[in-house]
């Protein structure tokens, strides 16, 4: 068994952290949810259809036997205030006090801005909220935040939903290696592949939407990277071989039989 | 009165905010309501009275990642 993630002092059962956007329906998503074993959930906020309520809502899609632990996010901010504003929205709901900081001012890329984040990060942290930020995969940055007040730091592998994986491993292990608080990588990631790598990088967890949301069966993805953090996580723990350029048998020379 | 909701113009017979909620049909579990900038909890629904010309803010958890 992989030892458990730790954030703020809550104990999570999953270090797979789920996203609830972009599913081809609430069932599919359930399902997937299910398979995941995720316990984290994120979720935006956003202004009611006065037309339609009710329909794009998504608590009353969820299934209630299971407790989860909510992370609502702040996307479509582009500035720190408006990210503050929306955080203490989703806080009067009741449901969390956690926050994922997400402040994007480029809507091409959606990379988070770095001096935004920190600033709301600075905020939310003083005013008691569980904070994540999503931010670029700064190791400095990362560490400032860290001093801001994150609970956990959540660097981007590459921009969201582009499923190109983790584009500066070299970065992300110098931000695994520095903090000393949890490191969840947090969007870019396609495929089993990008979490493993990102686990045996010394991750403490990923969050994912899109990669199990679009891909052709969501649920059998949710269950491919669940095993995918585990196994990523247990090598990790476990200690890789250093890597070298010439071969070593694996049953020693002295023994070979010969004619 | 006269109120901005959601950015949008609406003219209702209102007084509270709870009011409002009823008129649209919301799902009180599901909303969380800002009265010209400062947060309005549910159990204060009642009494926040609205003045002519209030800006609400009604919004939802929706997915996303």
């Amino acid at each position: 068994m992989a030892h458990q993630l730790t954030i703020a002092g809550k104990q999570l059962s999953s270090r797979f952290f789920l996203g609830t956007g972009r599913y081809p329906n609430p069932y599919v998503q359930n399902e997937a949810i299910r398979a995941s074993e995720a316990e984290v959930l994120t979720f935006a906020i956003r202004r009611v259809n006065l037309e339609t309520p009710g329909e794009d809502a998504i608590l009353q899609h969820l299934d209630d036997n299971h407790s989860f632990t909510y992370l609502p996010n702040t996307s479509g901010a582009k500035t720190a205030e408006e990210a503050v504003r929306i955080a203490r929205l989703a806080k009067a709901s009741g449901l969390s006090d956690w926050i994922k900081v997400e402040i994007s001012a480029d809507e091409k890329t959606l990379l988070p801005d770095p001096v935004e984040t920190l600033k709301a990060a600075e905020i939310l942290a003083s005013e008691g909220f569980t904070v994540l930020p999503y931010t670029s995969d700064d190791p400095v940055l990362c560490k400032r935040l860290e001093e801001a007040g994150a609970a956990a730091v959540m660097p981007g592998g590459s921009p969201i939903g582009t499923g190109l994986g983790i584009l500066n491993p070299y970065n992300l292990s110098l931000i695994t290696e520095q903090a000393s608080v949890p490191v969840i990588v947090d969007a870019g990631l396609g495929s089993a592949m990008d979490v493993t790598q990102a686990m045996e990088l010394g991750a403490d967890g990923v969050l994912m939407n899109t990669p199990v949301a679009k891909a052709k069966d969501p649920v059998k993805m949710a269950l491919a990277m669940k095993h995918a953090i585990n196994a990523g996580r247990l090598s990790y723990e476990a200690g890789r071989i250093p890597k070298k350029r010439y071969a070593t048998a694996s049953s020693g020379l002295p023994s070979f039989i010969s004619y | 009165m006269n109120l901005t909701i959601n950015g949008e113009q609406h003219e209702l017979n209102v007084q509270t905010v709870n009011d409002v909620v009823s008129h649209f049909k919301l799902k009180p579990n599901l909303i969380i309501t800002e009265v010209d900038g400062e947060i309005v909890d549910q159990e204060a629904w009642n009494r926040t009275a609205l003045q002519d010309g209030s800006r609400i803010e009604i919004v939802e958890f929706i997915g996303g990642g």
